[in-house]
């Protein structure tokens, strides 16, 4: 199936056009008129193939060529070719071809000049066509690019909600581990102690009572090592939070990263990490691609009341490029929580995340 | 000019072609009735086996397209201009040898002039150099060999009969006569008419710019993009 773009009709009318001037010229069969039809098919298929950005022009050539021969040579060849030049002109938008007319008006038979403006009303609607055309497909383009965001933002939306049910398991898990370990578990071991040490001064008790006593000790001894394990395997083994920031500046090859974190990161919640450690990794993934940097500085900043990641390096500075797709993601996603993401590369490039503590 | 060597083997591996790049043109050449006479058919005859010739030359590329080939060829460090160039110079090294052979034969054993002998020569520099790319260019519309090959093996006899290769055009009536005009054919056989008739004219050296047009017109439509 043909799509019916403007320049899929002008390559029709065009063939069409050149094969009409090869049946005037079956008429004639001058050579000097097959010579300036072969050169001109040249000069269309020069135009066709190479794609520099004002080939266009090189059809003022066609017109010179074709209105020489026009005034010098055969009548019909010469108007034939130069109706044909006169309609790529103005489908090229080479509007001043148009003041051909006004010689030809002068020279041509009325219903020769007649095809010769209609051709050229036809090129010049073809042009406007083609304009408005790819203003359309830019703006479909824009849209389609729009979209093509959206839902990647999306997939790393739903990509973040599962990492953070996973940090939230993990930190859950900590949290009980560490509240066993601290609370129930010294308790149950200081206990375990002063049983141990009553032992001692019960050597003189009814052997039924100390052979008791004996196992119930082994029983609490048994149940303090229970415990002590599943403390030991409840305790997170990934990284997370700060631990988890400084593991991926370690990690990066680059150059040195300067990694500070002050305040009690221990009131950020999980869904703040995450977002932190991903503008962290986004950040320092453009480096890798993009700075020159010899140094990276990455201040966490903690307060009761928000959260400030500030990730500063000296490479490329100057203006500021639009965002990337990854650092505009994480902006959306830094406002959804409240939080904001700002770039300034005045004398250091510096990006700067904060976000409140609700 | 690795690939330039590998396709000048890979052309000549095909027996067909050997027959039509050497064999053909040089049983042509030696038989005197074709070269001498008021209508020498010898070179119409000549110029056929050049077309058919470099066609078969030129099939190496659409088996490159075939087969893939092409996509490793061109992963290594060589340019797709670089590629095409190289087939190109391949494909026209048969028929240059026979204008060569040709012009020296007709120089010394029909006692052509100089002239003359220059300008047959032109003639079919010029004519390999149109037949070569249009081989390219329609090799460039087909994706497999055996299309290629019926389609050309039933557009050759039509090529050959309008152009005036087998038997002059006055013969074809009416406006048949100047159809073939859109083949380099027909200029190569207008070129030799008129040189037999007159020698060298103005309108010697128009037929030699068409050919050279020609070869234009076939390397931009059968050129380099295209190929893959």
């Amino acid at each position: 199936m043909i799509n019916y773009s403007p320049v899929t009709i002008f390559k029709l009318l065009s063939v069409a056009g050149f094969s009409l001037t090869f049946v005037i010229w079956l008429q004639h069969t001058d050579t000097e008129g097959f010579l300036l039809l072969l050169f001109l098919v040249v000069m269309y298929l020069t135009r066709w193939r190479l794609r520099w950005p004002h080939v266009k022009y090189t059809i003022v050539i066609d017109l010179l060529a074709a209105l020489i021969f026009f005034i010098f040579f055969n009548g019909s060849i010469g108007e034939a070719t130069l109706d044909l030049a006169m309609f790529q002109a103005l489908f090229w938008g080479i509007y001043p071809a148009g003041l051909f007319i006004l010689y030809l008006a002068f020279v041509l038979e009325p219903i020769s000049l007649v095809l010769t403006i209609c051709m050229t009303l036809c090129g010049m609607l073809l042009n406007f066509w083609k304009k408005e055309w790819i203003s359309k497909l830019e703006l479909r383009d824009q849209s389609n690019k729009r979209y093509y965001e959206l839902e990647s933002l999306q997939n790393d939306l739903t990509a973040t909600l599962a990492q953070v049910e996973q940090m939230t398991i993990i930190a859950e898990r900590s949290r009980i581990s560490r509240d066993i370990h601290d609370n129930a578990g010294h308790e149950i071991i200081a206990a375990f102690i002063s049983l141990q040490t009553a032992r001692s001064l019960m050597e003189n008790a009814d052997p039924e009572v100390l052979e008791l006593y004996d196992m119930a000790l082994e029983r609490l001894n048994l149940g303090v090592e229970k415990m002590r394990n599943a403390v030991h395997n409840m305790s997170a083994v990934t990284f997370m939070g700060v631990d988890s920031m400084r593991e991926i500046c370690g990690r990066f090859p680059i150059c040195p990263v300067d990694f500070q974190a002050v305040g009690d990161t221990s009131v950020v919640t999980t869904n703040i990490w995450n977002v932190m450690e991903a503008c962290l990794s986004e950040s320092l993934t453009n480096i890798t691609r993009h700075s020159q940097a010899t140094y990276v500085t990455v201040e966490l900043d903690a307060t009761p009341h928000l959260v400030r990641l500030m990730i500063e390096n000296d490479g490329v500075t100057g203006t500021i490029k639009p965002l990337g797709s990854g650092l505009r993601n994480l902006r959306h996603r830094a406002t959804i929580i409240g939080g904001n993401l700002s770039v300034d590369a005045s004398d250091k490039f510096r990006l700067i995340c904060v976000i409140p503590i609700k | 000019m690795t690939i330039f060597t590998f396709a000048l083997i890979r052309g000549f591996r095909n027996p067909l072609s050997l027959i039509c790049n050497a064999i053909i043109p040089l049983g042509l050449i030696f038989v005197r009735n074709l070269w001498v006479g008021d209508a020498p058919t010898g070179f119409g005859m000549v110029a056929l086996a050049m077309m058919t010739g470099a066609y078969l030359m030129a099939q190496g590329i659409l088996k490159d397209k075939e087969d893939g080939a092409i996509i490793r060829i061109l992963s290594a460090p060589v340019s797709m201009l670089n590629y095409f160039m190289q087939n190109l110079l391949a494909c026209m090294v048969p028929p240059m040898i026979q204008v060569a052979l040709l012009s020296t034969v007709g120089f010394l054993r029909y006692d052509w002039k100089l002239y003359f002998t220059l300008a047959v020569a032109l003639c079919y520099t010029m004519f390999t150099m149109a037949t070569v790319a249009f081989s390219f260019a329609w090799h460039s519309f087909f994706k497999s060999k055996e299309n290629s090959n019926n389609g050309f093996m039933a557009a050759i006899m039509f090529i050959a009969a309008l152009g005036g290769l087998l038997f002059p055009v006055s013969q074809l009536p009416g406006f048949l006569q100047y159809v073939g005009a859109i083949f380099p054919a027909y200029w190569v056989s207008q070129s030799f008419n008129i040189l037999l008739e007159g020698g060298i004219s103005s309108e010697f050296w128009l037929f030699q710019a068409i050919l050279f047009l020609f070869t234009v017109a076939y390397l931009l439509y059968g050129g380099k993009r295209k190929i893959v």
